[in-house]
């Protein structure tokens, strides 16, 4: 049920308290409710997007450009998946492994995950060589609000109340007592036995601060709260043409055919053997559009004999050509950071997030590599041919095109001077404290969080289920 | 010399010669192919192109 009024919750202690109503609070709420366990969801913004609201995400960017944080992310019932882009996919079993994570244990809710997100669990791989594959995305039109708001009306188990901030946790002995909620100006204080924290790659780290700052002692000092902050840069690296049936036989019966755009990504043998970060790339051009002649015409130019043929292929619509995209790895820097502002706070007295983020070197040489190397696939293979933009070929920049995921903060580790919370999602040291969402990302990978933000929210669900009942 | 010293002796020096030709062939191909690969500044683009293109 939607609840209307704070002060009706002032006596009432729900088993289970969960800050942010995104993908990742309302999946473990729906999970719970499966086994008829009560949980509040705490959302600090409304049931629809208000301009007002979205004010209190301002934050102050040190360091390289990024999307302004007030827009990447949204503060409403839902949370992001408001405005996401819905590319889905799991996070390659070796990423997931270098978490420290036991693959199984996330790779067995992925068909659960894809019925959340209302897409087919066909995330076919086939290898192209030894550097490249071609991967395959699910695309989801899953809006959480627009799915759930009905669902959470009419539930006996899931209670939320809206335009509610939390400001901090209250407690002591490693434990977290009470929660601090703003609502219409005034103070409350809810109590809970366990609060699972799920509002988002900058809101996780900046209310655990907050915590840090209002309760002196309660949570280990050690703990790297907002650090290692990272994203996936998103970037145009180049541009080139592939031709489909030349892919197709060499992959034979392999080749994935679905809609949308032809993907292909590293290899764990490319990331190792150069000792680069893992990408995706992926062109979706158009033929009567304006860069797919331009890349013909340009091409023309600069190898007219082999160009000539080309005209052939885009009359049998046999050319994949355009821009090519990337999805990229970002490493896990210490110094790429959230911390709280000293002076500035919002209307509720909190101190606004100030990110720190400096582009790494690894980022722009990793993609030189994995271009230079696609380019090479490309001409062993006669697949098509690529060019790279020159300062990337001179490895001096890259632009990013936008920058919408926000990852790490709290990530997951065993130790305490590197990471924020444990393989379970409990904080370090705080027996009834937990983070579930893309704040927890230990490293980035190249793929897009939401899959396994859902994953890793049905897997906690599940755990706590098993200690409740 | 013991027969069987001298044919382990014999097995192993033959396929460490024909490893050592194999991959010293590999690199080679590869040296080949790395040869034929040039690049091309035109317009906003670096070409990667076949030396016959």
């Amino acid at each position: 049920m939607i609840i209307r009024d704070i002060k009706v919750l002032k006596n009432k202690l729900f088993p289970i308290i969960i800050i942010g109503s995104g993908p990742a609070g309302i999946t473990i709420a729906k999970k719970l409710e499966e086994n008829k366990i009560n949980s509040l969801i705490i959302e600090a913004g409304d049931e629809e997007y208000q301009e007002a609201s979205q004010e209190y995400y301002k934050s102050k960017v040190f360091g390289d450009d990024i999307t302004d944080l007030r827009y990447s992310r949204l503060r409403q019932l839902g949370g992001t998946s408001g405005h996401w882009g819905g590319w889905c996919k799991p996070i390659e079993k070796w990423n997931i492994e270098k978490w420290g994570l036991n693959y199984e244990e996330i790779y067995k809710y992925q068909e659960e995950t894809c019925k959340i997100l209302e897409i087919n669990n066909d995330f076919k791989k086939s290898k192209i060589d030894n550097y490249f594959n071609q991967i395959q995305f699910e695309y989801s039109k899953v809006r959480f609000a627009d799915k759930y708001k009905d669902h959470i009306k009419n539930s006996k188990y899931i209670n939320l109340i809206l335009n509610s901030q939390i400001t901090h946790f209250n407690g002591d002995n490693g434990k977290i007592r009470s929660v601090v909620v703003m609502n219409n100006k005034k103070r409350y204080e809810l109590k809970s036995k366990i609060f699972i924290l799920c509002s988002g790659g900058i809101e996780n780290s900046r209310i655990l601060l907050w915590t840090k700052e209002k309760n002196k002692g309660l949570i280990n000092d050690d703990l790297p709260i907002g650090k290692y902050w990272m994203t996936h840069p998103w970037i145009v690296g180049g541009v080139g043409f592939l031709y489909k049936s030349k892919l197709k036989s060499l992959i034979k019966n392999n080749f994935l055919i679905h809609d949308g755009p032809l993907h292909i990504s590293t290899s764990k043998n490319i990331t190792l053997e150069k000792n680069i970060l893992s990408g995706a790339m992926y062109m979706n051009a158009k033929e009567d559009t304006k860069i797919y002649k331009e890349i013909i015409k340009d091409f023309l130019c600069v190898a007219p004999k082999y160009g000539k043929k080309i005209a052939k292929s885009i009359l049998k619509k046999d050319l994949k050509c355009g821009n090519i995209f990337m999805n990229l790895e970002e490493p896990a820097v210490q110094s790429n950071q959230i911390l709280l502002d000293p002076k500035e706070t919002d209307e509720n007295n909190i101190p606004l997030t100030n990110l720190y983020y400096k582009k790494s070197k690894k980022t722009v040489e990793s993609i030189k590599t994995i271009l230079g190397e696609l380019g090479k696939t490309f001409i062993k293979y006669n697949l098509g041919r690529i060019a790279i933009k020159p300062e990337i070929e001179e490895m001096n920049n890259y632009e990013n095109l936008g920058v919408h995921h926000h990852l790490g903060g709290t990530r997951i580790g065993k130790n305490k001077k590197s990471s924020v919370v444990d393989e379970d999602l409990k904080v370090h040291d705080i027996n009834n404290l937990y983070v579930s969402g893309s704040s927890v990302f230990t490293y980035a990978g190249y793929a897009n969080p939401t899959f396994s933000i859902v994953q890793l929210s049905i897997r906690l669900a599940k755990n706590l289920t098993s200690k409740i009942v | 010399m013991n027969k069987y010293r001298r044919f382990f002796i014999k097995t192993f020096s033959s396929s460490i010669l024909l490893s050592g030709i194999f991959f010293s062939f590999v690199s080679l191909q590869n040296q080949k192919f790395l040869k034929k690969i040039k690049k091309t500044k035109f317009k906003n683009y670096v070409w990667y192109l076949d030396k016959n293109d």
